[in-house]
């Protein structure tokens, strides 16, 4: 079973600011299969949530524009669609989470009267219909006593209430795909726990994809199924989740892994990455890691490595890696 | 190698500037208040008249080259009139308006730092005095006070604070509670110095906007008080003043009262643009 | 033994009235801090992790009296900070500084980088002459890793992680014993935070500071901590020696909240303890116990009895009518 339902393909994505173009996505690739989940992990700039709002086509607009590649979701080019044909597949085809879940809500609607409009929008269903499946979204979304709910406002509601309800709404017509973005950062652990279990539950009884933004390793690790790392708008690695843990093998992926703090383990001082992340208006010449990387050489600081399969699903965007998948040590 | 963008040290000011900079109608605003204030400070250099030499075989003449804007009653130039009238305004303006702000930011800065008590005797206070009506109230401190430059200043500085002690009231209560004051409680700061090197320089802003959007409307209550007899005493020429002289002449001869009342319209138009220019430029919250 | 700690917390409390309607009349109490006491030992680190509105952050600004305590004593060096007045305040304020979540919010945008790092040299008078105070300036970037370059700019103008290190640099200009640390690192990117947790851990080895960490990321916590401490609406759950803390979890709650954290491949992965519901309103928190309504082993006694902190092993306290321990220790 392996339907691709979304197939973004040398996606590239710029702000044109005074300070020149800036590529804030820099073709990337990737494919989400039916029923799976896709993550994109990175720090903060690497491009991880324009590339999902590139997807949906709600990125900042001017001054950033889509300048090569393609989205084909069910096979339709995304990037060629008009603005009327685009808000027919969101929510319908594509639907959304945000990090914060009080900015997405509208504070003087009723959440009854936010989501049955979110269905009446896409389908032609009756108010007492959009009502009956409203409450069964709520329901879905494991919250007690929906009619309750159905009448509160947004601001009666706790944080990890609120992401229950924009979860119930992006569900509520019935999505082929989901993109969460950061959807538990603003959230405390227990109730990040149960949010992430209700979106598998979810996955698992209707079939979504998922595409999951966030830039924590633990939650890539128990949600996803394949994972991108993202660094300054660049791939840097795509490989099945259990295929990166087992093998990360991008300096930076490596870096990222080693600087989180374990559970079990002791260590005395935490693994460091050098240096920072460039701003796009500076970006190095060769590789856009290499004044970081300790592994970098005269070649990466002069050429761009593209991305190499060094095992059947697992690529990385690295020099060390020939196009025959060896590893090749300096 | 790769071209290294070096970035300059940007104070706040300094940002502020090249986003006004930009706002090509607020810089043009700009250099009318500046030629405004030019011919305030030079106005005896800029005419060869006298302002109040009346010169009654002169009367009434219509604009020509000797008079570009014609002569009043008592054969007096307008135009000089005008460019000494602007020393009025501009000096109304701002005298007034820096002492509105001076009050207006201790009183809202001790009404929101110290709060409780303090804050609800400074807040009734403010309320009484914006729930007067402003220039009934101002004509009677002028008709308390008597006519006169000094009692402008004092009467307009008076009534005009209590718009800025609000907005620095909000401004203090939202910024004591940040996270740089309590460092500074820490390290064992007094209240003076966080009122002083912590919430003056962050209210700076505010300040700027409120005294150049406050000037127009100082400028304007001037010469209403003048048209009323109530501002400056003759022979002093003032807009305000000199669109009142011109009153019983106004159909026969129309230009003495358009030119001081263009003046009026151009000079507050100006401030009132620049301070919209500046406000777009000092706000974070506008910025992108 | 025969030293006092540098720090004893002797039953703090922190109430808040709640105030209602137009004539403010009390409508009920807010206990955000209640009944927390600890020791802290010099050069030692004390984590407190907690969700969310549970007073944890409350706690750490009423040691420093930025909040003045309701009752409870906090004792530094065995004098009693709470009662200090004045000129011998100002004195004690010294040993104690702060460091503060949002490196955005913690500077003051008008001031440079110099002033800002300057101000407590200013406001204790500590150097005579100009020279004296900007040479301890500049030995204090040195040390958080800040260019000296930058002395003269803008906190906007340097990324989160220097700002980090400007609050760092500001509360150790003058050396303290004792730095209180309010989630320093969870506005930072994970590579960033390895950054500031190693330069923490190294202030700590030179200048023998001791810390107070507070933090919601329990990974983080038990990476820089000698013990820690649980906190759930205003209580002290657990209290206890990091490693038989983490290891060895008594209370129900820090055994959810550990199971709850998303775990990365290779950490022991415990059976998920799923809680429901949210965590109840500090405003009206349940009787009894304070988690008996999302505990998965509550019993009848829970609901009408509070728990006290009772020591349960070597250097481990835990409040819990459940606890076998708790019950043979009483």
């Amino acid at each position: 079973m392996s339907d691709i339902i979304l197939d973004v393909k040398d996606l590239s994505m710029s702000f044109f600011t005074d300070q020149g173009e800036l590529p804030a996505v820099n073709r990337v690739s990737f494919q989400v299969e039916k029923g799976r989940t896709l993550g994109i992990v990175g720090e903060s700039g690497c491009g991880k949530s324009m590339t999902s709002l590139c997807v949906m086509r709600l990125f900042p607009s001017p001054p950033g524009r889509i300048v090569g590649g393609s989205i084909l979701f069910h096979g339709q080019d995304l990037t060629k669609l008009s603005k009327k044909e685009m808000r027919a597949i969101r929510g319908k085809g594509i639907a959304m989470i945000f990090q914060e879940p009080m900015t997405s809500l509208n504070p003087v609607l009723t959440i009854g009267k936010q989501l049955t409009e979110a269905i009446m929008a896409h389908e032609t269903v009756s108010k007492a219909e959009a009502r009956a499946r409203a409450l069964h979204m709520i329901d879905l979304v494991g919250i007690p006593m929906p009619e309750k709910i159905y009448a509160s406002c947004p601001h009666q509601l706790s944080g990890g209430m609120r992401q229950r309800i924009m979860i119930a709404m992006a569900l509520s017509c019935k999505p082929d795909l989901l993109i969460c973005d950061e959807p538990t950062t603003a959230l405390d652990v227990t109730i990040q726990a149960q949010i992430l279990d209700l979106i598998n539950r979810l996955k698992n009884e209707t079939g979504t994809s998922v595409m999951m933004i966030t830039h924590d390793m633990g939650v890539i690790n128990e949600m996803t199924d394949t994972v991108l790392v993202m660094y300054a708008g660049q791939v840097v690695e795509y490989a099945a989740t259990g295929e990166l843990f087992s093998r990360p093998s991008h300096p930076y992926t490596t870096g990222l892994i080693a600087s989180i703090p374990s559970l079990d383990r002791e260590e005395e001082e935490l693994n460091v990455i050098p240096g920072a992340v460039p701003m796009l208006y500076e970006l190095p010449e060769g590789c856009l890691f290499c004044p970081r990387c300790p592994y970098a050489t005269d070649r990466c600081r002069k050429e761009r490595p593209e991305l190499s399969e060094i095992a059947p699903g697992h690529q990385v965007r690295c020099f060390r890696y020939s196009s025959d998948g060896k590893e090749e040590r300096p | 190698m790769s071209k290294s963008k070096k970035i300059n040290s940007q104070s706040y000011y300094r940002v502020s500037l090249a986003i006004l900079k930009k706002n090509r109608l607020a810089m043009f605003c700009l250099g009318i208040v500046i030629a405004l204030v030019l011919i305030a400070v030079f106005a005896p250099w800029l005419t060869p008249y006298d302002p109040n030499l009346n010169d009654v075989r002169n009367r009434f003449k219509g604009p020509s080259w000797e008079h570009p804007f014609g002569t009043d009653e008592y054969g007096r130039d307008i135009l000089t009139r005008i460019f000494y009238g602007c020393r009025i305004s501009l000096s109304v303006g701002i005298v007034s308006q820096l002492l509105a702000s001076l009050l207006g930011y201790f009183i809202g800065v001790f009404a929101g730092y110290y709060g409780g008590r303090v804050d609800s005797v400074l807040s009734f206070l403010i309320q009484v005095f914006s729930s007067f009506p402003f220039l009934l109230f101002a004509i009677a401190v002028m008709f308390i006070l008597g006519p006169g430059l000094m009692n402008l200043y004092i009467a307009l500085g008076l009534l005009g604070w209590t718009s800025t002690a609000r907005l620095i009231r909000g401004e203090v209560m939202r910024l004591k509670n940040s996270e740089y004051i309590q460092a500074c409680i820490v390290g064992g700061g007094s209240g003076w110095r966080i009122i002083m090197k912590h919430l003056l320089p962050n209210c700076v802003p505010t300040l700027i906007i409120t005294i150049t959007m406050g000037i127009p409307r100082a400028i304007l209550s001037e010469a209403s008080l003048s048209f009323l007899g109530l501002g400056v005493s003759p022979p002093t020429a003032s807009w305000g003043a000199m669109i009142s002289h011109a009153q019983p002449y106004i159909r026969k001869f129309a230009y003495y009262s358009l030119f001081p009342g263009f003046a009026i319209i151009i000079c507050v138009l100006a401030f009132n643009i620049l301070g919209d220019g500046l406000r777009d430029a000092l706000d974070p919250k506008l910025r992108s | 033994m025969s030293q006092a700690p540098l720090l004893q917390v002797e039953h703090l409390k922190k109430y808040y009235s709640m105030k209602t309607g137009l004539f403010s009349r009390a409508a009920g109490v807010v206990k955000a801090v209640d009944d927390i006491s600890f020791q802290l030992e010099s050069g030692q680190t004390i984590g407190i992790v907690g969700e969310s509105g549970c007073g944890k952050s409350t706690m750490g600004k009423t040691i420093l009296r930025l909040i003045e305590p309701t009752a409870g004593k906090v004792l530094l060096d065995g004098e009693d900070f709470t009662a200090l007045q004045g000129d011998a305040l100002k004195r004690a304020r010294r040993k104690m500084k702060l460091i503060f979540q949002d490196p955005y919010a913690s500077l003051n945008p008008r001031m440079t980088v110099r002033d800002i790092i300057g101000e407590n040299i200013d406001i204790d008078r500590t150097y005579s002459t100009r020279q004296e105070r900007e040479d301890r300036i500049a030995e204090v970037m040195e040390q958080t890793g800040l260019n000296l370059d930058y002395m003269d700019r803008y906190p906007h103008e340097f990324s989160g992680g220097q700002r980090q290190r400007i609050g760092i640099a500001r509360a150790i200009v003058l050396p303290p014993r004792l730095i209180i640390c309010d989630e320093p690192v969870s506005a930072l990117d994970v590579s960033i935070q390895a950054k500031i947790i190693n330069l923490l851990k190294a202030l700590q080895r030179d200048m023998g500071l001791s810390y107070i960490f507070i933090s919601h990321d329990l990974s983080v916590v038990k990476h820089i901590s000698d013990r820690v401490g649980v906190m759930y609406l205003g209580h002290m759950m657990e209290l206890a020696d990091k490693r038989s803390l983490y290891a060895n979890p008594m209370n129900p709650y820090t055994q959810a909240l550990i199971s709850a954290v998303p775990k990365l491949p290779g950490e022991t992965v415990r059976e998920k303890i799923a809680l429901s519901g949210d965590v109840p309103s500090p405003a009206n928190p349940p009787s009894g116990c304070c988690f008996h309504t999302r505990c998965p082993h509550a019993m009848p006694i829970c609901a009408q009895e509070q728990p006290e902190l009772k020591q349960v092993g070597e250097d481990h306290f835990c409040a819990c009518h459940l606890c076998k321990a708790c019950a043979a220790a009483s």
